[in-house]
């Protein structure tokens, strides 16, 4: 049983055409790029605000050369937030609950802030390893400890995004396929199972979104730390 | 769990990286904000601290 639940998350392929390519290119046709005109309609100025909005907010605590991120941090922002939401339509597949994906994201740009913290200033870089006010006798253990907390982010961010959204779909298939095979039996307990299904849905649309932001706000906060 | 099939990371990993560096950074770049904030309104203005206006 446990078996077939996990099916709706195997990269699909149908005639021969994986669906993830499919899933990854079609999203982008409910962002059209503007003209060149004053006032847009309301789809893209929601959209320009957005992606305004979230630059401000995600470039404040960062210095001058941190700036350069920002294309990067916007793209990604949206790559994320339409992935994770469109996947929460019935039957959709989404691409962000494969670890591959979430990793392939992960782990470059984490490498890339480390590399950029070791290049320009790789006396702070080292220096992030020791918390300041440490007790001398603590200090060996504390430097082993704060680099395996180094090296296990980008599994970590991979990871967290995987495991939110795979937890999410799996749940509400679990809840939606109780309620209906209650419906025939216990229709009160079907009714009280839907409900349940609608607060998780909730619950799925906002963890969708916070997830997409925990994503790129820890990836500004590692380069905060490097640049 | 399905996902742990290495069979296609590659073509996952590539793929994905593909369509976010060719389809997304564009649609952003296309956004273009040609108001510059007025100074007026960034500079903080000097409030009172709040206090309790009813006692």
């Amino acid at each position: 049983m446990t078996v077939s639940l996990f099916d709706q998350f195997m990269s699909p392929v149908y005639l021969g055409v994986p669906l993830l390519a499919i899933a990854l290119m079609l999203p982008w046709v409910l962002f059209p790029s503007p003209a060149l005109r004053w006032i847009h309609n309301r789809l893209l100025i929601l959209q320009s605000w957005f992606i305004s909005r979230f630059t401000h907010q995600i470039l404040m605590p960062l210095n001058q050369g941190g700036h350069n991120w920002a294309l990067m941090l916007a793209s990604l922002m949206i790559f994320l937030v339409t992935l994770n939401v469109l996947g929460l339509l019935p039957h959709t597949f989404t691409p962000t609950t494969q670890l591959s994906l979430n990793l392939a994201f992960a782990f470059p740009l984490w490498l890339a802030t480390v590399l950029i913290g070791l290049r320009n200033n790789p006396t702070a870089a080292l220096g992030h390893l020791l918390p300041e006010g440490t007790p001398t006798l603590l200090i060996p253990i504390l430097i082993i400890i704060e680099t395996i907390s180094l090296l296990i982010r980008p599994l970590a961010l991979g990871v967290r995004l995987t495991a939110n959204l795979t937890a999410g779909h799996l749940l509400m298939h679990l809840t939606s396929s109780a309620a209906y095979y209650l419906m025939f039996t216990m229709p009160a307990a079907a009714a009280l199972t839907m409900g349940l299904l609608l607060l998780l849905t909730l619950l799925e649309m906002a963890v969708a979104v916070i997830q997409a932001y925990v994503f790129v706000l820890l990836l500004s906060l590692y380069l905060q730390e490097n640049v | 769990m399905p996902q742990l099939n290495p069979s296609p990371w590659l073509a996952i990993m590539i793929f994905s990286w593909l369509a976010f560096l060719i389809i997304v950074p564009p649609k952003v770049m296309a956004h273009l904000f040609p108001n510059e904030p007025s100074p007026q309104s960034t500079e903080t203005l000097n409030m009172e601290t709040w206090n309790w206006p009813w006692l």
